[in-house]
């Protein structure tokens, strides 16, 4: 289901502090006959400034003698003395922004330095639509990542990959590290947070983060407190939104068709022969209804016409969104602080998602040597989520609004009776096309769903620098969350399949944490025209899982405050809990050499254990990355069209340890129902609990290897008119885990995972940006695209894979169908 | 720097203990290892090993007991129309192909309960006499006992569906060994033989367990399936594939059937009628049964392995809501109607032949030209609620509660008979055919033969699944092969029923396809070889 968010940008007040007497001047661009229209101009070290107007001109409160700093996109900053109280300033173009720095995981580089695959996506590019979360954010941002938005549940997290499907088992997600917090989800980030992403692409960047690696990485910095006096700034936007189109579906006539088609092979001719004599009513009744106490017998069913898909779309779904963030600092710290809540309903009946966020980054320098610091950021979301998760009918309130008749009414009007003579007015309408459809209003409705949770995300680290160009930094960081499932079902009747005669309530909680500990040292050294720099780091992390739920039914006086468990009556549940662990152990390492800022290699190693391989755990992944920046080849730098050029090579290996836990720990399964228990004794015989091992591990599993090769280029030309990257890659995943269905003689239930094929992900990458202007309206467009293509290489053993209803072979896409 | 001394000391520390921090079990997690240690889990383990008997596997409602009925002349498949179940038509109509689904969840579903067999008789082997104070050498051979007649129970239903199948005896829980080759139908049989023989061995007799066990294996049970097992290695079709002659296994049918005779623990009910009841469940007359159970607000699953009760009873139950509004499957056919002499009770028992009255859409209820419905487990209905005849059915809108009666002491009587006949006591034989008929109040036979034996055991076991591995074993009733005697039955059909039964092919359809998934999951080790 797509949909669209339409949006206003109602509010946005940036709040300055200001004084003193002012200068005044115009910003000129070099080469350029007009003058630059927004170019910020602040006076140094404060946070006094303004743009310029759209004569280039600009008028500052501030005093001959201070130093005033002039920026603007994609120009070089100049800082310059305020001589007279007129200032004509003309900016020289900054192409490609080679001098900024970025993050590469455990460190930051020169962007000139790189000679890995690395996008950047700034914050002003997340920012252009308003969403919930930063990974919608992210569609269409950078080549090579495809976003998916999975469904119309607000809060729902979209699906992102990166460099294609490169295991059918250990997941595909990117690995998310939030100021150097590790995390699986980033639906804690308010957007306005961010100040930067970077996109670790290929294996020679990724290959740093060892057995999360192989998906690719996107690191993320959140702001912090810029230099000067408080930066006040309060965000408010409010919006609407719609679904993006509906499915063109069969209108009752053409249903029926199809209906007497299909019932013509099942029952030959006779069905037709019955329709076309008695007509519409009696051939639903007698064929759909037949005499089931489910469906008022008097409900003439041949005028509905019910569209589902209307029913079920909530129009013009509103979403808001209110943020204030405070930053500054000086020359001992800096402090960014942010709180922002976001409201959005569903585009689908029955949903809604709550987010309230608070951020605080803060960091002091101690002493010349020592800086402390921290990031720490809470979220708090509730919602309600309409079961939208599944394409099964019986589970998704949209596909069953597809396998609904379009004769069935919502509801049945007054006087609907059922055979029994119930009165069946103001129920849901029981599904009559089949059997086992559920009403989405049912789905939506008879049922209470509601979800509430906590997190907290922050590190806590220490900057050491006890000699020039040696950097020690250990940090603590936390992943802590807390969320709490509620169901409750009121008493319905609706079909053979689907009742319940007492109200029902389920309740659960779990808790998440993980501790995740790093030390690294960096020394980064300049000798002549050799530039250096070597990492070594060491990283443990621990990650705990427990929950706790319980149902009953029969709360005595079914009031929303009173849906807890202690107020059930019957048909209790004991509490049931769960409990998970896994560990992670590394050792990592890099180091970066360039010559003349010209020739340049980075070397990354990383030994990483998981508990997730009991046999085996520890997993070693090297990569190496050599660039060449042509541009400042003296043969080159004579061609005057050319601003920057580099070639890149890269080879790396990563690995993928996101298999379910206990993938290869043989355990022994007992429970006293389905598949385990056995009913013995005398008659009525008591199901009597069994124990039994449904599916064999394997034993002989072992990690798979994600290794890749990336080349390309990066250029920007005619003074940053035509700038662009193209790359091109070939993933390979060895011994790939692949759900298998094991000989029947092994005996299993289900199939199991073993390392059998290998997968291949080739794929080109271009981004080409423009940039020009049209007199004073200056332009920029930017495109991305790229090909990825997917195929299982070799199968170990060479039986094709058999999945549910799907089919993968040697040749073929995973999971073909 | 002394304190990046004491950093660099402390790496060391969690490196050298970094072993056990990763490989430590995560809490929540039962280890195979760990299991056994008490009786409880033990017995816990090998009441798993009996789960696989009762499904009716995934989507597909196949039991063995139905491939025995309608494949054979005694049933037809039934259902809303020819198309229904398609799998189930092909088997009877001599058009099963490789693919059949029906075949590929049978065979794995028996595959399944061999594995658990498997894994518990390793692990209680190795658990030590006085794990706990109830662990005594007697529950060991007890528990050990179960899983080696259930083991044999399982190989025995895949031998007489698909002849040699690959052999398992061992926990396979690394892919290097997942290549196991198809074995001969000797090797099989007798694996099977060796596993009965150490379950009589070890099993208890049925007075000697306690009401809680009621439906577990037995002395007796394991007793009967020798009989069983060695009258088919006896009998010409499975006796060709084997080394020794009919006699020595025989007399070894005969020998286990003095046995489990002279024991004492069986009889035949008084009222034929109450071995297919709910209150005559594991009654006197019962060696071995599946259970099932009712659980009126569970098992929604629709046959995934979700299941207390079974799916036989609106299988087979009439498709008219007059009488239950069933399925509809599993009609008797006319040719066994007429196999009962006119005063034998036991025909009404099996089969229902519904007055037009009851019957609400012809084109669906009679299913080519047969309106005859199973009586003995398809129209079963509450006892206490008999008085409108067909008022109340099972609580579960599609689970019945019913048992499926494997091997009944009927059924030992005529096995007995039988193996007696081919040791050529014709005395024993007509004294053990006519105490099953006189139970029915039918009149002695004087003479026992193939035929009247062949005759008593078609309708003594009708509608029960039994047929199609008798008529397999025997190479038909007369013996002059299985071709012979269905294209003799065929021609008892009716016109329209004939028109979809393709040619018998000798040789070829005795036995079932292994399924052709099989064949690629194990390309190097199994071979189609039966004409499929």
């Amino acid at each position: 289901m797509k949909r669209i968010n339409l949006f206003f940008l109602l509010l946005l007040m940036p709040v300055l502090l200001m004084a003193q007497t002012q200068i005044s001047g115009v910003v000129m661009a070099e080469g350029e006959p007009d003058p630059v229209i927004g170019a910020n101009v602040m006076v140094k070290g404060t946070t006094n400034g303004t743009i310029t107007d759209f004569d280039g001109k600009f008028l500052l409160d501030a005093n001959v003698g201070d130093i005033l700093v002039f920026s603007y996109m994609g120009y070089q900053s100049q800082e310059v003395k305020a001589s007279s109280s007129f200032m004509r300033i003309t900016l020289k173009p900054d192409n490609v922004m080679l001098d900024e720095v970025v993050a590469i995981g455990y460190g930051t580089m020169k962007r000139s330095d790189l000679t890995g695959a690395i996008t950047s996506v700034s914050a002003e590019d997340l920012n252009k639509a308003p969403v919930a979360g930063l990974d919608q954010a992210l569609q269409g941002r950078a080549a090579g990542v495809t976003v998916t938005t999975n469904s119309g549940q607000p809060g729902e997290g979209a699906t992102i990959r990166i460099r294609g499907i490169g295991s059918a088992i250990g997941g595909n997600d990117p690995l998310y590290v939030v100021d150097g917090v590790i995390t699986g989800d980033i639906r804690f980030l308010a957007p306005a947070d961010i100040q930067s992403m970077e996109i670790l692409k290929d294996a020679s960047a990724t290959a740093i983060y060892g057995s999360r690696g192989a998906n690719g990485v996107i690191l993320v910095t959140t702001k912090s407190g810029g230099q000067g006096k408080a930066n006040i700034s309060f965000d408010a936007y409010w919006g609407i939104q719609n679904r993006w189109k509906k499915l063109d579906l069969m209108d009752s006539r053409a249903q029926v068709d199809t209906e007497l088609r299909i019932g013509a092979m099942r029952n030959g001719a006779e069905e037709i022969a019955f329709y076309n004599q008695r007509g519409f009513s009696e051939w639903l009744s007698m064929y759909k209804l037949g005499k089931s106490p489910y469906y008022p017998m008097n409900f003439d069913y041949s005028h509905q016409e019910t569209d589902w898909q209307d029913e079920v779309f909530n129009a013009n779904a509103f979403m808001h969104n209110y943020t204030l963030s405070i930053d500054g600092g000086s020359d001992k710290g800096h402090y960014a602080f942010s709180s922002s809540y976001f409201g959005q309903e569903g585009t689908i009946i029955g949903s809604d998602y709550n987010r309230f966020t608070l951020r605080l980054n803060t960091d002091y320098k101690v002493r010349e040597w020592l800086t402390i610091g921290e990031h720490l950021s809470f979220v708090s979301t509730s919602g309600r989520n309409a079961m939208h998760n599944s394409s099964s009918a019986g589970a998704s309130v949209i596909s069953a609004a597809m396998a609904m008749a379009q004769w069935d009414p919502v509801y049945y009007p007054e006087g609907a009776l059922n055979t029994d003579g119930k009165d069946l007015s103001g129920d849901y309408s029981a599904g009559s096309n089949f059997k086992n459809v559920t009403n989405p209003y049912q789905m939506a409705f008879n049922t209470e769903p509601s979800s509430k949770s906590e997190r907290v995300v922050g590190d806590f680290y220490l900057e050491i620098k006890p000699i020039e160009g040696l950097v020690i930094r250990p940090s603590i960081s936390l992943d802590y969350s807390l969320n709490r499932n509620r169901n409750f079902t009121y008493p319905n009747t609706y079909t053979s399949y689907n009742y319940s005669e007492k109200n029902f309530l389920s309740s659960s909680m779990d808790r998440h944490c993980t501790l995740l500990e790093e030390v690294t040292a960096t020394y980064a050294k300049k000798i002549g025209k050799h530039n250096f720099s070597i990492m070594v780091g060491q990283t443990w992390e621990e990650y705990n899982y427990y929950s706790i739920g319980g149902s009953g039914a029969q709360i005595l006086n079914p009031v929303e405050s009173n849906w807890i468990l202690k107020n059930t009556t019957e048909d209790r549940l004991p509490a049931s809990d769960g409990v998970g662990r896994s560990r992670r152990l590394a050792f990592l390492g890099r180091a970066f050499y360039s010559y003349a800022d010209r020739y340049l290699i980075t070397a990354n190693f990383r030994a990483d254990a998981s508990s997730r391989f009991t046999k085996d755990p520890w997993g070693f992944f090297p990569s190496v990355a050599l660039a060449w920046r042509m541009s400042e080849e003296a043969w080159l730098k004579e061609v005057p069209w050319i601003d920057n050029m580099k070639l890149r090579v890269g080879f790396g290996q990563a690995g993928n340890d996101g298999i379910p836990s206990g993938s290869f720990i043989p355990t022994m399964g007992s429970s006293e129902d389905v598949f385990y228990g056995y009913p013995l004794g005398a008659n009525p015989q008591v199901m009597t609990g069994g124990a039994a091992v449904l599916t064999q591990v394997n034993t002989a599993g072992k990690w798979e290897t994600n290794q890749q090769w990336d080349a390309g280029i990066d250029f920007s030309f005619w003074n940053g008119k035509l700038s662009g990257t193209i790359d091109y890659f070939l993933r390979d995943t060895k011994d790939a885990l692949l759900y298998v269905n094991a000989p029947a003689h092994v005996g299993n239930r289900y199939s199991l995972i073993k390392n059998v094929g290998n997968i291949r992900n080739t794929g080109v990458e271009i981004s080409l940006d423009h940039k020009h202007h049209i007199g004073k309206f200056h332009y920029n467009i930017g495109g991305n695209v790229s090909f990825v293509h997917n195929e299982l290489t070799a199968l170990n053993g060479g039986s094709p894979l058999w999945g549910d209803r799907t089919k993968t072979d040697i040749g073929m896409a995973l999971n073909s169908f | 720097m002394k304190t990046l001394k004491y950093y660099i000391f402390a790496l060391l520390l969690v490196f050298t203990g970094c072993r056990d921090y990763l490989t430590e079990i995560e809490p929540g997690t039962t280890l195979l290892n760990d299991f056994f240690t008490s009786t409880a889990a033990a017995k816990q383990n090998v009441t798993g090993c009996y789960v696989p008997l009762m499904w009716e596997y995934n989507n597909t409602y196949l039991s063995e007991w139905f491939i025995g009925d309608i494949v054979s002349d005694d049933a037809l498949k039934g259902g809303g129309s020819t198309s229904d179940m398609a799998d189930a038509y092909d088997m009877e109509n001599w058009r099963t192909t490789s693919q059949n689904t029906l075949l590929l969840d049978f065979y794995r579903a028996q595959y399944q309960g061999i594995a658990r067999c498997n894994l518990a008789i390793k692990y209680i082997t190795n658990m030590e006499i006085g794990t706990d104070s109830i662990f005594t050498p007697t529950m060991k051979n007890n528990l050990l006992g179960e899983a080696h007649y259930l083991r044999a129970y399982y190989y025995f239903r895949l031998v007489r569906v698909f002849a040699g199948v690959p052999i398992t005896t061992e926990v396979i829980d690394n892919s290097d060994n997942w290549g196991v080759p198809r074995a001969s139908t000797e090797q099989v049989y007798n694996l099977i033989l060796e596993d009965l023989t150490k379950a009589n061995y070890m099993l208890p007799v049925r007075s000697a367990m306690k009401a809680e066990d009621l439906g577990r294996a037995t002395k007796g049970a394991a007793q009967a399936m020798l009989l069983k097992v060695n009258l088919y290695m006896a009998s010409p079709y499975w006796n060709k594939q084997l080394a020794q002659e009919p006699a020595t296994y025989f007399a070894a049918a005969k020998q286990w059937g003095d046995s489990i005779i002279a024991s004492g623990e069986y009889s035949l009910c008084p009222n034929y009628e109450d071995n297919f009841t709910l209150a005559g469940e594991n009654g006197p007359e019962s060696v071995f049964e599946i259970q099932y159970m009712e659980v009126p607000w569970g098992d929604y699953g629709e046959g995934f392995g979700f299941t207390a009760g079974s799916f036989t009873q609106i299988l087979t139950r009439s498709r008219s809501s007059l009488i239950g509004g069933g399925w509809g499957f599993n009609h008797p056919t006319q040719n066994l109607y007429d196999e009962f002499e006119p005063s034998d009770i036991r025909r009404d028992v099996a089969i229902l032949n519904p007055v037009d009255s009851l019957i609400e859409t012809p084109s669906v209820e009679i299913y080519l030209g047969s309106r005859y419905l199973n009586n003995k487990y398809g129209m079963y209905r509450d006892p206490a609620d008999q008085g409108g005849g067909y008022g109340k059915w099972s609580l579960h809108a599609t689970r019945g509660p019913l048992n499926n009666r494997q091997i009944r002491y009927a059924d030992v009587l005529l096995m007995y008979a039988e193996a007696a006949l081919g040791a050529g006591d014709e005395a024993t034989a007509r004294t053990y055919i006519n105490m099953v008929r006189t139970r029915v109040g039918l009149s002695e036979i004087t003479l026992a033969d193939n035929a009247s034996l062949r005759h008593e055991r078609r309708v003594e076991l009708a509608m029960e699944g039994h047929r199609w591995f008798d008529l397999v074993r025997w190479e038909g009733v007369a013996g002059n092969g299985l071709k012979a005697h269905m294209d003799a039955y065929k021609a008892t059909e009716t016109q329209e029923a004939q028109s979809h039964i393709q040619e018998f092919v000798a040789g070829k359809h005795e036995i079932f396809p292994i399924p052709q998934e099989e064949i690629q999951l194990n390309p190097t080790e199994m071979k189609q070889d039966n004409g499929y």
